[in-house]
Order: structure tokens, then C-alpha cells, then sequence
């Protein structure tokens, strides 16, 4: 049962309860659910810091972007530059759980909640975000990568609050995409999802990125997949044998949602449809935001 | 698997209709025409020698069919199947009591309940009706079981079957008492008279009428009870296979069909619902707002039963999706389209009417996995039909 709880004002103010063994809270989706389910129970003491002004701010320049950490799903969605140039996660944040998940939920809850299972992983690690850390004894940038130890664990310390995450501007001719499994059309998680990132230059693919989701332990890039593409037309044969490396790739377990056999060969249709859809859009093709919905009942 | 309303009936449905289509397959017929041949009608005598009234099943399925159309400009990955079935009217004792108020309202009196479901809407109509006035101006005193005499409740489909023939029952005391306060004091012959518009009136003659509301002042207490008599179902040969099973011949049996235009994802086993068209006997139909109201809601189920709701228990028996995330409930953006119809006979309930209740889901999973077999060539083993399950059965793999 929770003890204490402070609204942190600034970030020097979250970062001095962190210190203190507070554990930080802002659009609460995973902390609260997760306790009500039995996963785990509240922390003892509670830092909110989703009053502390300037952590929402989404910001474009020629370098990249900077997600501020309360940067919610919603305002990923809405967002015109996300949607245009890091697609794959506009794909994401507009199918992550239901509206009010949507509008309360948070970007760097999501990434510090680390779930396999996260739709935004997937985009964010392909397009190459880095995740900063502060703490009261100053500042460090982690790769997510190493920043995801394990489902629901990371590498950041206690003492240390995800202030923003970075990521670099994709090269010109760039298109990505992020699609999941949907049992039904809302209200769902992802049983097993694909993102892809690929970069063209006329027919040949220069660049290619492909991770999947909720199919290891933690989410993860398929470097095999992205050697199928890299160098290739984006063909059909192309795309076929990076879908198989996806689903070699992946260690899926069996539960209610779906057995690991299945969850193995729905990595290969996942991946093959979100490699296909960022073929697509990096050729200037048009797929529907979100491409989930929009690509199911494609066969 | 799970069920939320006519216990057992989805169930078997689905796997009964699925069989019919197995069988037209067989023989090399179309699943509509072998239906057409099979089903009951008027005169018709059953498994238990019952000889059948007229009931609307043939209809049902001509209009569902209609509605859905004939599919054959259907992408590869589309279908429709149908799928027809029923749901018995279950015939119970019921009490209720009317009485007038002194401003020429009335008050209904009854153990059953508004649950949500509508299942009391008939009656402010049927003593409207019977007393000559405003069905606004009826109100009810439900659900305290104190003060109302016995009753089922709102269950079963049977509230308007049973309850609303005791209301009737009450009324018609109530309607007696009303004729002859207005033939003594309009001194005219009472077969004469009728109750419309609030007043009592000499038919022909309305300018000789008095008020409902002033003859109740003048006789002090109008009330009256009723039960009506419960029917019987029809007696049917038991000795025969279907002759103990509890529902051996069929009283004022609700008819229906379902037709389903789905939509299956091969690769994955996603099926979506696209339409569904639903053609009900119901006998007659007293309020077609809450009629259709039950139909759309009971689908939106049906689906939900037949797609993605299902209770998973491990080895000790505790469930293993205890919550809304992994029990999956349809949202707003899955439920299909539905378009309603209804075949309207006089059944043996009052004012003609049947149940509405429960029948709405009971053909919806057999006729989605009838479409679902048609696209990927084998039917589903098991419910709820999960995309693993869809994916698996068009794979050849067994559950």
C-alpha cells in the first residue's frame, strides 16, 4: 500500500524523491492496472510528474526528434511530423489500448514499463532512439537496446527519471511501418507485431530495419531480416525471406493469447505486412494511419 | 466457452447447422434449398407426432436469404452461411393486479422486473388497450415481491408470455367493472358501450359518454387480479429418441434465421463479421423499437460467442482470463452490420405474441461458421472460433 505521494513541481524535484526511494508515476496505465491485476503492488512511495512543465513538448529539428517523456500517445498520433516522417510510430501510439490509454498514456512510461509486448518499441528502436537518463548526479543517453534487460526490466537505476527520448531524422526515401495482430479492432494488445523501417534509392533498398514484438523477451531487431532486404529490390522473394527470419528470430511462449507455434508463424505475416507497407509508403505508395487495421483481412 | 442468454441453444445450433450444410454438401445441394425441404410448416408432423400450427420458420429463412443476398459476387476471401433455429416459449403460472387511480390513470402490479431488457414494455400496452386509455397514463409497480403476487420474474423469454396474459387477466376484471359503472350511469345496454379515449361511450353515439376518471369516482375501488389460465404444451408421442428430453413438442415456438457475410483473414485467422441479416418469428410484435433492440443486442453476443469469448480453466480449475483484456468481449468497432426483420403470426400468447428475449443469438455462431467453412474449406472444431483455431483448422491441423 502506498504511503507517501508528492506531486513533483520541476524535474530537480522528482529527481530528489526518486533519491529518496519514490518510484515516478504519469499517466498511470501500466502502474495502477498492474497492481489492480496482482502483477505488482503500488510502490510504497509515489512521485507524480505529470505536472512538471516543459517534459511534454514534441520538438523537430534538422537532427531529429525529441519526445518529451509525457509526450502521450494521443499527441503522437496527432502529430503531422511523426506521421509523415516516423510513421511506424504514429502506427503504434494510435492502436495502443483504448482512447483514454491513449490520451492518458504516456511515451516514457511506455518505454520505461519495458513490456515485450509494447507497441511502440518496435518503431523506436528502429529508427534508433535513445532513451536520457537524469539523475541528481547528472545526465547519461542509453541505447534501448541496452536500456530493455529483460520483460519488464531496464538498465536504468532508481535513482534516475527518463526525461526524453531522441531520435535521429531517417535519410530521404525512408518509409516504416508498425503492425500487430488484432483479434478484435479496439481494446487490444499485441499477441505478436513487426515494424519496418526501410530506406530506398530508386527500386534498390539501401537501408532496412526490422523488429518484432512480443515475441522474445525483450523487444528486438532481426538483423537477418534487415540483411534479406539491404541491398535488394523489395521483391516478393525479398520480402518473403526476411519474414522467415523474423519468425526464426523469435522464442515465443504459449499462454491464452496464443500458442508459440502460432505466434511463430504470425511473426512471418506480421513481419511480411509491415515490410510490405513500408515498401509502400517509402515509394510514396499510401497506407491508412494506423496500417494495422487497414492491413487486416489483406490475404 | 461461455453463454449469456438462451443456455445451450447457440451451442447445439452450431453444431447442428453445421451439419445441415455437411449434409447438403453430401448430396450435392445448396444449403439454402436443403433447408427449404427440411424445415416445418403448417400441418406438418414432428419427431414426436406433433402436427404443427402455422409458424413463420419457412418465412424466416426466405427473408434472412433476401436480406444477405446470394453472395456470388463475393471476393474469394468472403461468404455467407445461414444458419436457423428456435427457442421454446415457456408456458408458467403468473399474477399481477391493475388498479385505477382517481384521476382515470392505472397502476400494474407485478413481480416481474425491467431489467434493462424491455421485458416489461408490453404491459402498459395491453391494459391501455384493454381499458381505453393512454398507455402513458399506465404506470408499473415491479420487482417488490412482497406486494405483487408470484411471478417467474424477467427471465426465460417468457415475461410478456406469462406475465402479459395475467396483466390481460387483471385488466379485463378492471374493464368489466368499468362497463358496468358507465351502462348504469349512461343507462345503455353495456354490450353497447366501449372504453377509447379515456371515456366510456355508447358506440355510434359518442356525445353519450362519460369520463374514465369520473366513473372510478364514483365507484370508489376499481381493481382487479388475474392469472389467466397457463397453457399447455401440445401432447406428443415420448416413446421416440427426442421423447424425454424436456421440450418434446413445441408451444408457440420462436422461430429464427440468421444469414452471416464474413470476412476471413487466411494468413492469420482473423475473421471478421461484416453483416448480418436476422429474420425473427416472434409472433406478433407489440413494440418494434425494443424488439429490434433485443435482436441487435443479442447478435452483437452471438458474435462475441461465436469469435472470442471464452472462459480458459487450468488444471485446478481456476480461470485463466479472469479480466476484460483476455476474456474478449466485442467492441463497438467489431459488431456487424445487422438489419432485422420479423415474420408476424398470431401465436397462442396474449394479443399473439411469443418471446424475443433469447432466440437473437441462438443461430449467430452457426451461421458465421458455416460462411467461415465456406472460405476456408473445413468447418472449426471448436468454440469460440479464435483466429489459432481458424488458422488451424485451414491448415488441415486439428485442435
Amino acid at each position: 500500500m502506498t504511503r507517501s505521494f508528492v506531486s513533483a513541481a520541476t524535474v530537480k524535484d522528482a529527481l530528489s524523491a526518486l533519491s529518496g526511494g519514490a518510484r515516478p508515476v504519469a499517466g498511470g496505465t501500466d502502474l495502477v492496472v498492474g497492481a489492480r491485476q496482482g502483477k505488482a503492488p503500488l510502490p510504497d512511495a509515489i512521485v507524480a510528474i505529470d505536472r512538471i512543465p516543459g517534459l511534454r513538448a514534441i520538438d523537430v529539428s534538422d537532427g531529429g526528434l525529441r519526445l518529451g517523456t509525457l509526450v502521450t500517445h494521443g499527441d503522437i498520433m496527432a502529430s503531422e511530423e511523426i506521421r509523415t516522417r516516423y510513421t511506424a510510430l504514429a502506427d503504434a501510439s494510435a492502436i495502443v489500448g483504448s482512447h483514454a490509454t491513449r490520451a492518458q498514456g504516456t511515451i516514457g512510461g511506455n518505454v520505461m514499463n519495458a513490456s515485450p509486448a509494447m507497441d511502440t518499441g518496435g518503431p523506436l528502436l528502429c529508427f534508433g532512439a535513445t532513451a536520457t537518463l537524469r539523475s541528481a548526479s547528472g545526465e547519461r543517453s542509453v541505447e534501448l537496446d541496452e536500456l530493455w534487460t529483460g520483460p519488464g526490466s531496464t538498465s536504468a537505476r532508481s535513482d534516475e527519471l527518463l526525461v526524453a527520448l531522441d531520435v535521429p531524422a531517417p535519410s530521404a526515401g525512408t518509409g516504416s511501418s508498425y503492425v500487430r495482430l488484432e483479434y478484435r479492432r479496439q481494446m487490444e494488445i499485441a499477441v505478436v507485431g513487426a515494424t519496418a523501417v526501410v530506406t530506398v534509392d530508386g527500386d534498390r533498398i539501401v537501408d532496412a530495419r526490422v523488429a518484432i514484438t512480443a515475441l522474445t523477451p525483450t523487444i528486438r531487431r532481426v538483423p537477418a531480416a534487415e540483411s534479406a532486404l539491404a541491398g535488394m529490390d523489395g521483391g516478393e522473394g525479398a520480402v518473403e525471406a526476411a519474414a522467415a527470419a523474423a519468425a526464426a528470430a523469435s522464442t515465443p511462449i504459449s499462454d491464452v493469447r496464443g500458442s508459440a507455434e502460432y505466434r511463430r508463424a504470425m511473426a512471418a505475416v506480421m513481419a511480411n505486412r509491415a515490410i510490405t507497407a513500408a515498401l509502400t509508403r517509402a515509394r510514396g505508395g499510401s497506407v491508412p494511419i494506423p496500417a494495422s487495421p487497414a492491413l487486416h483481412g489483406a490475404s | 466457452m461461455t453463454t449469456s442468454s438462451s443456455p445451450t441453444a447457440p451451442q447445439v445450433c452450431w453444431g447442428l447447422e453445421q451439419h445441415m450444410d455437411e449434409v447438403a454438401a453430401a448430396i450435392g445441394m445448396d444449403p439454402v434449398d436443403l433447408r427449404r425441404r427440411t424445415l416445418i410448416e403448417e400441418g406438418a408432423e414432428g419427431p414426436t407426432r406433433q402436427v404443427f400450427e402455422k409458424v413463420g420458420v419457412r418465412d424466416t429463412l426466405e427473408r434472412a436469404v433476401e436480406m444477405i443476398g446470394d453472395g456470388g459476387e463475393l471476393p474469394d476471401d468472403e461468404a455467407i452461411g445461414v444458419a436457423v433455429g428456435w427457442w421454446p416459449c415457456m408456458t408458467a403460472p403468473s399474477g399481477a393486479y391493475v388498479q385505477m387511480n382517481g384521476d382515470g390513470s392505472a397502476t400494474i402490479v407485478t413481480g416481474a422486473q425491467e431489467n434493462g431488457s424491455g421485458a416489461v414494455m408490453a404491459m402498459p400496452v395491453f391494459v391501455g388497450q384493454e381499458l381505453g386509455i393512454d398507455p402513458n397514463d399506465v404506470s408499473i409497480l415491479y420487482q417488490d415481491t412482497d406486494v405483487a403476487p408470484w411471478d417467474m420474474g424477467s427471465c426465460g423469454s417468457q415475461t410478456t408470455f406469462n406475465s402479459g396474459r395475467a396483466i390481460l387477466a387483471a385488466a379485463q376484471e378492471v374493464r368489466q367493472q368499468l362497463l358496468d359503472a358507465a351502462a348504469e350511469q349512461l343507462e345503455a345496454d353495456r354490450d353497447d358501450l366501449e372504453l377509447a379515449d379515456g371515456v366510456a361511450r355508447v358506440k355510434g353515439s359518442p356525445d353519450r359518454s362519460v369520463a374514465i376518471a369520473d366513473l372510478v369516482g364514483e365507484i370508489g375501488t376499481v381493481h382487479g387480479k388475474g392469472s389467466g389460465e397457463v397453457l399447455d404444451a401440445p401432447s406428443g408421442d415420448t416413446g421416440g429418441c427426442v421423447g424425454r428430453l424436456g421440450n418434446e413438442t413445441f408451444l408457440a415456438p420462436q422461430l429464427i434465421t440468421q444469414a452471416a457475410h464474413v470476412k476471413v483473414d487466411r494468413a492469420t485467422g482473423v475473421v471478421r463479421v461484416l453483416r448480418i441479416a436476422a429474420a425473427h418469428d416472434s409472433g406478433r410484435i407489440l413494440n418494434r423499437a425494443g424488439a429490434d433492440g433485443q435482436v441487435l443486442g443479442g447478435v452483437v453476443m452471438g458474435v462475441g460467442l461465436a469469435l472470442s469469448e471464452g472462459t480458459m480453466l487450468d488444471d485446478q480449475g481456476r480461470q485463466r482470463n479472469p479480466h476484460l483484456l483476455d476474456y474478449k468481449l466485442l467492441t463497438c468497432s467489431d459488431a456487424p452490420e445487422i438489419e432485422v426483420a420479423w415474420v408476424e403470426y398470431d401465436s397462442v400468447g396474449p394479443r399473439g405474441t411469443k418471446g424475443v428475449g433469447e432466440p437473437p443469438q441462438v443461430p449467430t455462431a452457426g451461421a458465421i461458421a458455416n460462411a467461415i467453412s465456406k472460405v476456408i474449406g473445413r468447418h472449426v472444431p471448436r468454440l469460440p472460433m479464435t483466429p489459432e483455431r481458424v488458422w488451424e483448422a485451414s491448415r488441415g491441423i486439428s485442435a
